[in-house]
């Protein structure tokens, strides 16, 4: 009988651990494209324990995951799950994987693949009914279930119509309602914005509570701090494990495993490099209380006006490559509830734009707009001069205007990459030569020379995406539009992708991006908020992430930068937007003599992504 | 192709080998799900004037399905998406001629295929479908179409050079052709 | 082709009407005979008898008349075309008008009339059945219908899953499909305009990334089902099991003797 594995007091009381790999080994494909997945991991799973993994893309997280559920059996080694061996020297287990596999649960990246009917109080029930259980039983766990994760208001409403963020709650509840002794999320938070992901946390604090045990893979590392455990994989190795204190004390080598550190963590290892007397930390009030006494009583705060920094838009204005002028736009089939409503900025040519709001505030509907895939239904857009209103305008505008939009790889369709790249520059009716020497380039931008005859679909996740934006420079647009284009990198890609967009904006390119992070927003020149399809600010970062507009970023979902956070927290008195400027500010609080004006947004710090 | 593909499906399998894998309900899903769209938006007017002669690109999503993961997926690719169509625009009419285009279409050539999954195999795969398509269209026209139409067979039989068979040519060579140049890429996605 | 689009699947009516509660397996099977039957009107008791029943099925609803019209409308185009074709094909009866080589006869206004109009009452039986039937009910209705299927060893189980999961899918597809157009557009492609050779041109990019996002998808989706557990239909149980009132054996059984009757007055 299905199910009814879970009350075993007998297998529930025997252990200690719920999942035990012994030097596992897996592989994908075979012959020349063979791919060691797994390569002899030795991991061992505690009852009740909250793990982290991390790792750069495609070390081999997902795959781990897959094999602690019971989804692939290794090629190597030995498997136990819930103390029962399901994989060893005589082969595949077939019962004892199923067993398991009732009792684990799996969510993981793209909540779209995960939810598998049309109303959400089903896809709950999904998993249940699978288990065979009795009707009033699916019932009493699909309520429990919507309730544990906030969503019971959502329970007859359709899934493909809800944010991300609500989705990846549900798959949650999907899993949850099968009454899982172990949880693995496998980057649950990876697509979500900010709000998002700390429902997300949230959720998995209380489960943790409730004895779940919970296996957490992620990008982030800040939610790793909150883990009993941190693995970082690399290569299909477990390369570090312990604590988070532990794993994030090896500041070097994380680098070279495609991960950073903490914020917290970085800040310490800055101001001790720096001479300043404080613990190395990953523990932000720890760090906290020692400046607290390194900086002794805090200054009354100069409230930050004018003079401390002078905006942007004070220095002569070049010509504007966009202006978005009183715009509104509506979805045909959305009962008349605006996706932009009355939305007006410029932006000044070669500026670089960052655009942040929370998921469904408008932001790719505005993007569309300004690549002239569509034409407001209000007010108008003006890019380079042209005005979108008319079909013959916005077809000049394409391919003048690049637009890289959320998950582009997704777009990739041809049978090699240099094919693909070259669509955009052919259908402009470049001459073959300049097609090729534009696709050149642009690969060579992103770093994929020498892949030119490989098909896109054979590239890993990371290059696909870079693939994809190749395709777009390689038009050579004055204008580069990108929507979120670093979601679901790991911190080596994400920093790549940066280092690529400040160098191509050095080259007098203007970039309006849309991004989830505080602290990217704060390195680009001009900030725009949206909150519920309305502009709520736009300006230097300076003016827009001040301890002034705390309350109301936090209103729409948002945040300040960690920077910013933290000096409030310190009670500096200057604002600083970057680590560096951060730690020039605490510096110069306690030693005035050598200090240094920090400069807003101009200290520039990759790592700090 | 076929083959690979299928032994693919059950490497590192931790699941009794019995009826369909998830894996292949899955992917046949999405695929109907391809097919869907393309009958819902993707179709367009096949000879520009003529509106009603709408040309919809779901036959080559079951003939890749056909190719890829053999002759059972491409049936179940060439009637459900079809299904979704019972109350809109075709109704019983317009879904049961769908189904029969396509059906006869994508079965023989896969099987072909499956035979022989060669270029050459591909080929002479859309040939023979193609032939049996154009009479199962014709038939099926001759048989149906007068019970929606007050018009007595003979006129039905009398529109067969003039309409039905020009029409018809054109769409199987479009599938065709399309499922060639769609195939090549596609191909890499399936294996990794 | 169509600009950003989101597709409402199932245009399912919340009520609670008789055809709301009724069985979706003896719904279907009742909607597809009636559907079958118009092929049996051909007289003019015959076409008032249906359209009778038919409309007396839209009252029971409840539904708002508007609603079924809206999903009647898109049957439209192809009504004036067969009525066109009936029109000019059909030479029986009398003579009315002749204009050079196009003559319309009686027998032609006739037909016209007769096979426009009882396509409608198929069309609106249908879109009651949509109307009423949520997509799982459907799903599970044609569960039901595969069941002899699975009794030959044939997968039916795993097809009605495949329905349900491609229900599921379309919305999801289609945003991305309306993404690809976008993103190609915008690199100077993906649209569908003049010579047919062009407009194949352009449907090729399109379909390679929607197939191969919908693999993507798909590795997705089979492992969560594998996740969830889902071992084919056997093993499952149903939170809201199917089982059929008396109203249910009811309504069949007055089918019936709607369609003898239809018969009957021909
Ligand atoms: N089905 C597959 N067939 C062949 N190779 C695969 C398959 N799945 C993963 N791989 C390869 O195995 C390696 C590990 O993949 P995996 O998805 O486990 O990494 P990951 O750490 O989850 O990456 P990411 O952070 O991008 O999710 C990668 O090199 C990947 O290309
Ligand atoms: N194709 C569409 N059809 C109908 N409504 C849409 C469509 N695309 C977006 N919407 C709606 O318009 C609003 C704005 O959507 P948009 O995608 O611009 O938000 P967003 O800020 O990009 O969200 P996210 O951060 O999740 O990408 C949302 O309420 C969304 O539900
Ligand atoms: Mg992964
Ligand atoms: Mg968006």
């Amino acid at each position: 009988m299905p199910g009814a594995g879970y009350t075993q007091p007998a297998s529930a009381d025997a252990m200690v651990s719920v999942a035990s790999l012994s030097h596992v080994t897996l592989r994908y494909g075979d012959g020349p494209r063979e791919v060691v997945a797994l390569n002899d991991v030795t991991l061992s799973i505690a009852k009740g324990e909250r793990l982290c993994v991390l790792g750069a893309n495609g070390s081999g997280k997902s795959t781990l995951a897959s094999v602690i559920c019971g989804l692939l059996a290794p090629d190597e080694g030995t498997v136990s799950l819930l103390g029962r061996e399901v994989f060893g020297a005589n082969g595949v287990d077939i019962d004892g994987y199923r067993l398991a596999r009732h009792e684990i649960g799996l969510v993981f990246q793209n909540p779209d693949d995960q939810i598998v009917t049309s109303i959400v109080e089903e896809d709950v029930a999904f998993g249940p009914e699978n288990l065979g259980l009795a009707p009033d039983e699916i019932g009493v766990r699909v309520d429990r279930e919507l309730r544990r994760v906030a969503m019971q208001d959502y329970a007859r409403s359709d899934p493909s119509r809800l944010s991300g963020g609500q989705q990846q709650r549900v798959a949650i509840a999907g899993a949850l309602a099968m009454e899982p002794r172990v949880l693995v999320l496998d980057e649950p938070g990876a697509l979500l914005d900010v709000r998002g992901r700390r429902g997300i946390m949230r959720v998995m604090d209380t489960l943790h509570r409730d004895g779940v045990t919970i296996v957490h893979i992620t990008h982030f590392v800040e939610e790793a701090l909150a883990a009993d455990r941190v693995v970082v994989m690399n290569h299909g190795h477990v390369m570090l494990e312990g604590t988070p204190e532990q794993v994030f004390s090896h500041g070097d080598d994380l680098g070279s495993l495609g991960l950073e550190m903490p914020f917290t963590a970085r800040l310490s290892t800055t101001l001790r490099d720096r001479g300043l007397d404080v613990p190395w930390t990953c523990d932000d009030d720890v760090l906290a209380e020692a400046l607290a006494d390194t900086l002794g009583p805090k200054q009354a705060r100069v409230d930050a006006d004018g003079q401390a920094h002078e905006p942007q838009a004070a220095e002569p204005a070049p010509r504007t490559a966009i202006q978005v002028d009183r715009v509104s736009y509506t979805y045909h089939d959305t009962d008349g509830r605006n996706a932009l409503d009355d939305v007006s900025f410029p932006v000044a040519q070669g500026a670089s734009v960052a655009i942040v709001g929370q998921t469904g505030s408008g932001k790719s509907t505005l993007m569309r707009l300004i690549c002239a895939l569509e034409a407001p239904d209000q007010g108008r857009i003006v890019v380079n001069g042209i005005d979108t209103a008319t079909r013959r305008n916005r077809r000049q505008l394409h391919g003048k205007v690049g637009y890289v939009m959320q998950h582009p790889e997704r777009q990739l369709f041809a049978e090699t990459v240099l094919d693909d790249v070259s669509y955009g520059p052919h259908n402009m009716g470049l001459a073959p030569e300049e097609v090729r020497r534009r696709c050149d380039h642009a690969l060579a931008l992103v770093g994929l020379v020498g892949k030119e005859d490989a098909s896109p679909f054979q590239l890993s996740g990371g290059q696909q995406r870079l693939c994809a934006i190749a395709g777009i420079l390689a038009m050579q647009p004055d204008t580069l539009v990108l929507d979120e284009p670093t979601a679901g990198l790991d911190p080596r890609g994400r920093a790549q992708l940066e280092r690529i967009l400040d160098d191509i904006h050095d080259h007098g390119v203007t970039i309006v991006r849309v991004t989830h992070s505080m602290n990217v927003a704060a390195r680009a020149q001009q900030v725009l908020v949206l909150s519920q399809s309305r502009l709520l600010m736009q300006g230097a970062p300076q003016d827009v992430f001040c301890a002034a507009n705390k309350q109301m970023l936090h209103d729409a979902g948002l945040g300040l930068p960690d920077a910013l956070n933290w000096a409030l927290r310190l009670g500096l008195s200057e604002e600083p937007l970057s680590m560096d400027a951060l730690v020039d500010a605490v510096m110069h609080a306690t030693r005035p003599t050598i200090s240094k004006a920090p400069s807003g947004a101009k200290g520039v710090d990759v790592r700090g992504v | 192709m076929a083959s690979n593909i299928s032994t693919r499906h059950d490497t590192h399998s931790t699941t009794a080998s019995s009826g369909w894998s998830t894996k292949r309900i899955a992917v046949t899903a999405l695929f109907c799900a391809v097919a869907a769209i393309c009958t819902l938006f993707i179709e367009f007017p096949i000879l520009p004037g003529v509106t009603f002669l709408k040309y919809d690109p779901s036959a080559i999503a079951a003939l890749v399905a056909g190719f890829a993961f053999g002759p059972g997926t491409g049936s179940v690719v060439s009637v459900l998406p079809y299904l979704v169509h019972l109350a809109t625009e075709s109704g019983l009419y317009g879904t049961f001629m769908a189904i029969v285009a396509t059906l006869s279409l994508v079965l023989p050539a896969s099987l072909v295929y499956q035979r022989h999954t060669t270029m050459r195999g591909a080929i002479t795969g859309l040939v023979v479908g193609a032939v049996v398509c154009l009479a199962a269209v014709i038939l099926a026209n001759i048989v149906v179409t007068p019970l929606y139409m007050g018009a007595p067979r003979e006129t039905v039989i009398g529109m067969i050079v003039p309409v039905l068979l020009p029409f018809n040519l054109l769409k199987i060579a479009i599938n065709c052709v399309v499922t060639a140049l769609v195939y090549k890429p596609i191909s890499k996605a399936l294996e990794s | 082709m169509f600009v950003a689009f989101r597709l409402k699947m199932g245009q399912y009516w919340p009520g609670q009407s008789i055809l709301h509660r009724m069985d979706p397996r003896a719904k279907a099977a009742c909607a597809l005979a009636i559907m079958v039957s118009v092929f049996f009107v051909h007289s003019v008791p015959q076409l008032a008898f249906a359209w009778a029943v038919a409309l007396a099925l839209v009252a029971l609803s409840r539904i708002p008349v508007g609603k079924v019209l809206e999903s009647v409308l898109p049957v439209v185009a192809m009504l004036v075309i067969l009525a066109v074709c009936n029109l000019l094909l059909v030479r029986t009866g009398s003579t009315l008008v002749r204009l050079g080589p196009l003559t319309i006869t009686s027998g032609g206004v006739w037909a016209a009339v007769l096979y426009s109009l009882r396509l409608v009452a198929a069309v609106m039986a249908a879109a009651l059945l949509l109307l009423t039937t949520t997509p799982t009910q459907l799903t599970d209705a044609f569960d039901a219908g595969l069941a002899p299927l699975s009794r030959l060893g044939l997968p039916g189980h795993e097809l009605a899953m495949v329905f349900s999961l491609m229900l599921r899918f379309i919305p999801t597809l289609a945003d991305e499909a309306s993404a690809i157009l976008d993103a190609q557009t915008s690199r100077g492609g993906a649209l569908a305009e003049g010579s047919v050779v062009r407009r194949v041109k352009a449907v090729v990019p399109v379909l390679v990334a929607l197939l191969a996002s919908s693999l993507r998808h798909a590795n997705g989706l089979s492992r969560a089902l594998d996740a969830r557990c889902y071992e084919g239909g056997a093993t499952r149980s149903h939170w809201h099991p199917l089982h059929m009132e008396v109203h249910d054996w009811l309504a069949l059984a007055v089918t019936v003797v709607y369609v003898v009757v239809l018969i009957l007055l021909g």
